[in-house]
């Protein structure tokens, strides 16, 4: 499903290059849960922004449900974001004006997904989250952890293929951790989502079924 | 979607409510302006497009070229109009007028009125589109004694307008004597619209003017003369027959000027459309306008208005701008996100044109409001007669549209191109990508002042010239004096008038003197053989005294010699440097044939004295003692404690002496002063644009202030925890804005300058200039804003810095 091949991201620094990531040769395969790892630094961060289509590799090759994204149109790449991608952030990212009904149901706006289908589809997710009695709140009066909640829904109402978590336990406490983790857990199990996670802790590595470590770029 | 936006949109606008607030007023303000500028030039522009015939309806303008120097006016002799229309198969029809300054007493048994009258051909009606209420068109003007007055005349005379058959009497008319009997009204008309360059209370057929005053002469040009033409007539052929059939007209009386002045003038004829007019009514220099065309005006009051409503509003777009991209930051997860979750960029773009649109449409209702209940004040700052109904005409609604969408645009494109073309990587992950104090941010702050700082420049060296006009020293004293004007009643009836008033005067302390003048304008005057215009002014032994002028050296005028009255005059010391004469009295020189072939001797001659505006220079005067009146001027000096009883002495007398007159008055100062109306109401528009800048440029820094104060709340916290005292905050916050002011100052010094020193320059006696007004101003901004954001900061360092270190 993801293809990486001799990816490298590099930015201009003085006269020369600073590389962040060098010669990534990365395949993940549908139904997969990635954790990456490794120290400050590293490049994780980048990894996972080029996965998600959000940076752009300076060399190498990706293929995504087998298509070279390099060549694609700011159009083609919004309709992967719109109907194959989801992401959760560690600060969560919610957007303050809205409700969390409306949070959630903005990617099916985006999709054009019918009022109905949005009505049900949003419905179906509040009451899976335990959510139902907070719908109509604001993201202010949410905890960390309900709030990353709702970053979760958000990321799957549209049903996408893979989600690209980035640290998404950050800012929580552990109990808050483990009931993310497992939700990550389920999704990939029960719904066959692909997730790729960005995490600085084993335990929640352990929740995957493969570990990317990174080192100074590289693939360790 | 869309809905999504919205909401999103309102609660935005309700969670940020004192920047939306600021947005709508300054908006609403600057649209306020530009609404009343549009206005102000819908009316200018449609000056006399009501007539039925006005894209084939033309006057005929004279171009006189003498010794190299070339005029145009508005105007032709009594002969051009019917020698054209005899022989140019073109012109549909023609009609002359002679008017718009001509006033005259007309009564009834029982009342009398000063009215504004308009002699005109029979033909008036059909070339233009008066609407005639009662009456026939076709033939109300045919016969010399007829006359056709307005709905307000024949309310003002018989509080009706059914008065076709009614007579009014004009005794004291050189024509009205020669017909011999009063007129008839034969018919109504509308009063003529407000934008009508044509005005008049009652229409005389140009046959009655003729009874007294007829003239042959191709060379005067002094009456309007409109043709209508045939559609699709190609004007330069028109205009070339025009000038063959003049040339062959005229020759005789061009060679008769020619001996009798040494030169010949080149006279050639064009035409202009009516439409054109008002915005360039080309009167005729120095004399009455009675070309029947008044209410000129000059385009530049539009650009001027609407140059300076633009830049208000820009000023108050530039808040917008400023404040949304300063909050930006507050939207720019909502566009990370969005583009994560798979908007486009085009979206986004969209969203927030349309959040300006939303903004600029509330403020638009109430500027439309506004200038609707502002719209008295306007017409009066202006000197318009504007409707309120005027502002729903189609035309103004397509003019809003466009303002709409204009201000949409300057507002909301940059914040919204800026705000779209964020990534999600730098909003999401990065932090301080984008705060209030980016370079395009201040460079439109510094233009916001420094447009604020030239305003207020102007506004101060414009009263400091107006201050200088009112309070310089003209020469003479105009305090306590009467002017009362004697209309063309015959040559000597003015010189019994005047001896009538001083023996009804003679028991009347508050009126202490009496004198009478007459006004010839500017003619030509010959020492040897240099020649040049001067200003005539026929006076009499007591105009000097009254007046409080001072001889320079000679004497006065006196009853008891009497050359004096045959050969005497004095001049002005400007007459003496252009004759070049330096033994003046006892010079002789030869005045305009107006007042005989013999030469003048001075006796006398006064220090200069500006007998007109201060905008043109102080020429030279002769000012014989003559008894050649037309019309004549009455100078009554009154008691300064007395002024009202004078005046109704002065008046009891006039309707003693001239039962058949309509008495009118003024006092010498306030004509002075009204010749700087137009002037006053530019001060008050500047004065008035310069506040409403000053207030727009406060609101934006109240909001910039408040916004970086939200945003580097953690910031002054800490700095409070680690010992700063609230002044050191609010220096620090104030720095950055001062610093921008100054750099305003610096660009709106030279600007302001250079603009008010060519105003300056356009006055003949003016100030130099007040150089105090630059630091004064510089001052004063850099006051504005300390306190503006200085109250701000001050309140932020006050209050507990624990609070704003827990909310991080």
């Amino acid at each position: 499903m993801i293809k990486l091949e001799k990816i490298s991201k590099y930015y201009p620094a003085g006269f020369g290059k600073t590389y962040v990531l060098r010669h990534i040769d990365l395949h993940i395969k549908e139904g997969e849960f990635v954790s990456i790892m490794g120290p400050s630094g590293s490049g994780k961060s980048t990894l996972l922004h080029i996965l998600g289509l959000l940076e752009e590799p300076s060399e190498g090759e990706y293929l995504f449900l087998d298509e070279p994204v390099q060549k694609l149109s700011e159009k083609k790449r919004t309709e992967l974001h719109r109907h194959h991608i989801g992401f959760v952030f560690q600060a969560y990212h919610l957007i303050d004006e809205l409700t969390v009904y409306e949070n959630i149901e903005t990617p099916l706006l985006y999709k054009g997904t019918g009022s109905s289908e949005r009505k049900s589809r949003v419905a179906e997710l509040l009451d899976r989250f335990n959510m139902v009695a907070k719908k109509d709140l604001f993201p202010h009066q949410l905890s960390g952890g309900q709030q990353q909640l709702v970053g979760v829904a958000r990321a799957i109402v549209h049903n996408p293929k893979v989600i690209f978590a980035d640290e998404p336990t950050g800012n929580l406490h552990s109990e808050q951790s483990i009931e993310i983790m497992e939700l990550f857990q389920k999704l990939n199990q029960e719904d066959k989502v692909t997730i790729v996670q960005v995490t600085h802790s084993e335990t929640n590595a352990g929740y995957g079924n493969r570990v990317v470590r990174l080192k100074d770029g590289w693939l360790a | 979607m869309f809905q999504t936006f919205l909401k999103i949109g309102l609660r935005h606008l309700w969670r940020t409510r004192i920047y939306a607030f600021i947005n709508i007023c300054g908006l609403a303000i600057g649209l306020t302006c530009v609404l009343l500028a549009s206005i102000y030039i819908t009316d200018e522009r449609s000056f006399d497009n009501f007539h039925k015939n006005s894209p084939n309806l033309y006057r005929i303008t004279t171009r006189t070229e003498t010794n190299g120097i070339a005029e145009t006016v508005g105007g032709t002799g009594q002969v051009q109009g019917p020698a054209f229309k005899a022989q140019v198969p073109e012109i549909q029809s023609y009609t002359r007028i002679m008017g718009g300054d001509i006033y005259g007493d007309v009564k009834t048994a029982d009342k009398v009125f000063q009215l504004q009258m308009l002699f005109v051909d029979s033909t008036f009606f059909d070339v233009f589109s008066f609407r005639m209420r009662s009456g026939n068109p076709a033939t109300a003007l045919l016969g010399n004694g007829s006359v056709v007055v307005t709905e307000k005349t024949a309310l003002k005379f018989f509080n009706r307008t059914d008065v076709i058959g009614e007579v009014l009497q004009m005794a004291g008319d050189p024509s009205a004597k020669r017909l011999g009997r009063p007129l008839v009204i034969t018919g109504v008309v509308e009063n003529p619209p407000s934008n009508s360059s044509i005005q008049f209370d009652l229409l005389f057929p140009f046959q009655f003017l003729q009874l007294s005053f007829e003239d042959n002469n191709w060379l005067n040009a002094y009456l309007g003369t409109f043709v209508v033409l045939k559609p699709g007539t190609d004007l330069p052929t028109v205009v070339r027959k025009f000038n063959q059939i003049a040339k062959i007209s005229s020759k005789d009386q061009l060679a008769a000027f020619e001996k009798e002045h040494a030169s010949m003038p080149k006279i050639s004829y064009d035409l202009q459309a009516i439409t054109d007019i008002h915005l360039n009514p080309q009167d005729i220099a120095d004399q009455n306008r009675e070309a029947g065309v008044i209410n000129g005006s000059k385009p530049i009051y539009s650009i001027l208005f609407l140059t300076v409503s633009g830049f208000i509003l820009f000023m108050a777009s530039i808040n917008f701008i400023n404040i949304s991209i300063a909050d930006s930051a507050r939207r720019a997860k909502e566009i990370g996100i969005r583009k994560v979750t798979g908007s486009r960029r085009r979206d986004i773009f969209l969203q927030f044109i349309g959040e300006s649109a939303f903004i600029s449409a509330i403020a638009f209702v109430f500027a439309f409001l506004t200038a609707l209940v502002l719209l008295p004040v306007f017409n009066q700052l202006s000197g318009k007669q504007i409707l309120p109904e005027s502002i729903f005409q189609p035309r103004m609604l397509v003019w809003s549209a466009a303002i709409l969408v204009f201000n949409t645009l300057l507002s909301g494109a940059y914040p919204a191109y800026l705000l779209s073309g964020l990534t999600p990587i730098k909003v999401l992950y990065e932090k301080g990508y984008l705060t209030g104090r980016s370079i395009s941010g201040r460079v439109l702050v510094v233009f916001q002042f420094a447009t604020a700082i030239t305003l207020g420049i102007a506004a101060l060296v414009f009263r400091e010239q107006m201050y200088f006009i009112q309070n310089k020293d003209l020469g003479y004293n105009p305090q306590e004096v009467v002017q009362v004007h004697i209309n063309n009643n015959g040559a000597n009836d003015v010189q019994s008038v005047k001896s009538g008033f001083e023996s009804e005067l003679r028991n009347k302390p508050q009126v202490r003197q009496l004198s009478l003048i007459g006004d010839f304008g500017y003619r030509q005057a010959r020492v040897g053989d240099r020649k040049f215009n001067s200003y005539y002014l026929t006076i009499d032994e007591h105009y000097l005294d009254m007046l409080e002028m001072k001889l320079k050296s000679g004497r006065n005028f006196s009853t008891l010699s009497q050359s004096d009255k045959k050969k005497g005059v004095i001049v002005n010391e400007a007459f003496l440097r252009a004759a070049n004469i330096e033994n003046p009295i006892g010079a002789t020189f030869f005045p305009d044939s107006h007042f005989g072939a013999q030469p003048l001797t001075i006796i006398g001659v006064v220090g200069n004295f500006h007998y007109n505006s201060l905008k043109e220079r102080i020429e030279p005067l002769v000012m014989p003692m003559s008894d050649q009146f037309g019309g004549g001027t009455l100078l009554f000096k009154t008691d300064r404690t007395n002024r009202q009883a004078a005046v109704s002495d002065i008046q009891h007398a006039f309707q003693q002496l001239l039962p058949d007159a309509a008495f009118t008055y003024y006092f010498l100062d306030d004509l002075n002063s009204q010749k700087y109306q137009q002037e006053k109401r530019l001060e008050k528009m500047i004065s008035f644009a310069t506040f409403i800048s000053v207030l727009i440029c406060c609101l934006g820094l109240f909001g910039l202030a408040h916004l970086s104060l939200m945003q580097r709340r953690k910031e002054t916290g800490i700095r409070l925890v680690l010992g700063a005292t609230v002044s050191e905050i609010v220096i620090l916050f104030s720095k950055h804005f001062i610093r921008l002011i100054a750099i305003a100052l610096m660009l709106a010094c030279p600007t302001a300058y250079f603009i008010m020193n060519f105003w300056l320059s356009d006055f003949a006696y003016h100030i130099p200039f007040p150089w105090w007004t630059l630091p004064c101003n510089g001052i004063l901004a850099i006051l504005f804003t300390f306190i503006t954001v200085g109250i701000q900061s001050a309140r932020a360092a006050a209050a507990n810095p624990v609070l704003a270190l827990r909310s991080e």
